[in-house]
């Protein structure tokens, strides 16, 4: 028996738009996370070009792609994902280390950061004593510490009760819209979806659904 | 290729930001990281104490046959091992006059100087010491033994039969503070005979008193330094040799001469003598001393190995536990030589503090292992020896080898696909 190849997305066909707010909604198995890693570059396309500001990602190096998603983009992971032996603040920190930025300048933009996300009196503690919403929180910092093109979300509320939950959908749609940050989230949470621009359906692979959401229509 | 975009930064990480995020790395694995670093530490341990005790014993080794001059062979009757297995020699090999008159006549000898030696006890203000005494023309020390220069007094004359001169540690004992004995004091020697004959044995003591006529600068050499001199004359008398001399100091005129009058005195004597020569004698010991030097050495570089295979062990572990935060770092933009940097700085880090604490180990369990061997004043005066040379090498092997180890699990770590690193729980 050889190695059955099973494409995860077909035909896929998107564009995002400079500071769209977009979910991507689907059952398990739709392929909603390998297109993040696809838009994320951490994975790459067996067929197909991704072009992101005009670059087609397919034909950067390594690590080219590293730098792409230092400077161009923030992840925020179902699980935070932040290194619980180091403090909030030096956690925002690490994308900026490797972007070159000074000692000063990193924690200057970690703490605003923190305070925007209303976590300015907990900078030195580690992840750890922090609750799950609150870490979430950190992470979202982190993401945009390198002052990102966009971010790109999974299930970030995944891991959450409902109320948490809604206090991080707003603090995406508040960082959207204050910093104007493009942002993807990949989420099953219709309250998430219904904030957005933008929600496409994805099913067994194929984008079912690409459709505008009455915060579109309305604005 | 993204040179339309303006921020494009692909810089490295500085070392202090390495360095940190490695210690915090190691910081939250403690227990580990400890057991790491000490299994380095013992390694550099072991190979640095072994270093400074064999570095110590070839220091004790050429300050012993040192203090003899380069062209003097030491003749001294064969103990007739190589002939345990077969007849007996046929004649007993004794020295006399007349072997020194052969001797003298030998091509390239420039002089041949006969000497007695035996143990004595020497008494000296109620104090006694067993010391060896010898008979030998101290106008010659200049030429045999240069390094036994005269502190205070001079020295004893051929014809001179009451005069006594002391190694400087025999004069001083190191375990007293008091001096044992002073110029122009008298000391008293008693030799002890055990004769059979007429199947009894029978006990004679040989009790003569001596002036102190002077004490020699220490020399380092443990046998000189507790030696009493006498004139060969006295020492005959004193130690009932008949003239029969204990050994003999053939001077060649030049070092080159040594190895053709020592095949000269085999061909004349057969194996009845048996010839040495400081040099090879230094290099028979250094020989073997460097059978045991490698062999110890050896076994210090089995540990530090041993430490390598610790290391890799640790860092495979550190990065399966830490997969996901490897997936997170290349998400974030961390490429893979910030990545393998990481990791070969811990592993750094580990060889830097092992060889550091196994440096100053060493130190200390050198000298533990020479007080080992000095349990009692009278045995030799070894000392570790630690070369600068020879830590520094230590220092550079156990990190070097510690950075090696980590090369692997880093390359792994640094090879990592994010997306199957992140989906890691």
């Amino acid at each position: 028996m050889g190695e059955v190849f099973v494409p995860a997305l077909r035909s896929v066909s998107l564009k995002v738009r400079q500071g769209e707010f977009i979910a991507i909604v689907g059952p398990s198995g739709s392929g909603k996370s390998t297109l993040l890693n696809l838009l994320g570059t951490l994975d790459t396309p067996s067929e197909g070009r991704i072009l992101i500001d005009g670059v087609d990602t397919s034909r950067l190096r390594e690590d080219d792609l590293a730098a792409l998603r230092n400077t161009k983009i923030g992840f925020i992971f179902q699980s935070y994902n932040l290194i619980n032996r180091t403090s909030v603040m030096k956690n925002v920190a690490i994308p900026a280390v490797v972007k070159g930025l000074s000692k000063e300048v990193r924690e200057k933009r970690a703490t605003e950061l923190l305070k925007m996300v209303g976590l300015g009196d907990k900078i030195h503690r580690r992840p750890t004593a922090l609750s799950g919403g609150e870490q979430q929180r950190v992470a979202i910092a982190r993401a945009l510490v390198n002052e990102p093109a966009f971010m790109l979300a999974d299930e970030p509320t995944g891991n959450l009760d409902s109320k948490t939950g809604q206090s991080i959908i707003e603090l995406l749609q508040r960082m959207n819209r204050d910093i104007g940050t493009t942002t993807v989230v990949v989420t099953h949470n219709l309250e998430l979806a219904d904030v957005t621009d933008r929600v496409i359906h994805l099913k067994d692979g194929v984008v079912s659904r690409d459709i505008p959401t009455t915060r579109t229509t309305s604005r | 290729m993204l040179a339309n975009w303006p921020d494009k930064v692909v810089d490295t990480m500085n070392l202090w930001e390495v360095g940190g995020f490695a210690f915090d790395a190691l910081k939250d694995r403690k227990l580990r990281s400890i057991l790491t670093i000490l299994m380095v530490a013992i390694g550099a341990t072991l190979v640095t104490s072994l270093n400074g005790m064999n570095a110590g014993f070839n220091v004790f080794i050429n300050d012993q046959l040192g203090t003899l001059a380069p062209n003097v062979l030491i003749i001294s009757p064969s103990l007739g091992l190589s002939r345990q297995f077969g007849p007996p020699p046929s004649n007993p090999s004794t020295m006399n006059e007349l072997t020194v008159q052969t001797l003298s006549r030998i091509p390239g000898v420039d002089d041949v100087v006969p000497g007695y030696s035996g143990t004595v006890k020497l008494t000296a203000a109620g104090k006694s010491q067993n010391v060896r005494m010898a008979g030998v023309d101290q106008t010659k020390f200049s030429r045999v033994t240069p390094s036994l220069k005269v502190a205070e007094g001079g020295i004893v004359f051929p014809t001179d039969q009451v005069g006594i001169t002391l190694g400087h540690d025999l004069a001083f004992p190191t375990a007293e503070n008091v001096a044992f004995a002073q110029i122009g004091q008298t000391i008293r020697a008693e030799a002890t005979f055990v004769e059979s004959g007429s199947g009894r044995e029978k006990t004679s003591v040989e009790s003569r008193s001596f002036v102190v006529r002077g004490i020699f600068e220490s020399t380092g050499n443990t046998i000189n330094d507790r030696s009493a001199f006498v004139s060969p004359r006295a020492a005959d008398t004193m130690l009932h040799r008949g003239g029969k001399f204990d050994n003999l100091l053939v001077v060649s005129q030049t070092t080159d001469l040594n190895d053709d009058i020592e095949s000269r005195i085999k061909e004349i004597y057969a194996d009845k003598f048996q010839v040495a020569s400081p040099r090879s004698v230094v290099r028979t010991i250094q020989q073997v001393l460097s059978g045991f030097q490698a062999f110890t050495l050896g076994i210090g570089a089995v540990s530090l190995i041993v430490a390598a295979v610790g290391i890799i062990t640790t860092l495979f572990t550190s990065v399966m536990e830490r997969t996901r935060e490897i997936g997170t770092l290349k998400a974030l933009g961390y490429n893979r030589r910030d990545i393998l940097s990481l990791f070969s700085f811990e592993s750094i880090l580990i060889g830097v503090l092992g060889a550091t604490l196994g440096l100053l180990g060493g130190f200390v369990m050198g000298r533990v292992l020479v007080l080992a061997v000095r349990f009692s004043p009278n045995s030799p005066k070894i000392d570790a020896v630690f070369l600068p040379q020879d830590l520094l090498g230590v220092w550079i092997i156990a990190v070097g080898l510690s950075t090696i180890a980590g090369l692997y699990p880093a390359w792994r770590a640094s090879r990592l696909d994010p997306v199957v690193a992140l989906r890691k729980e």
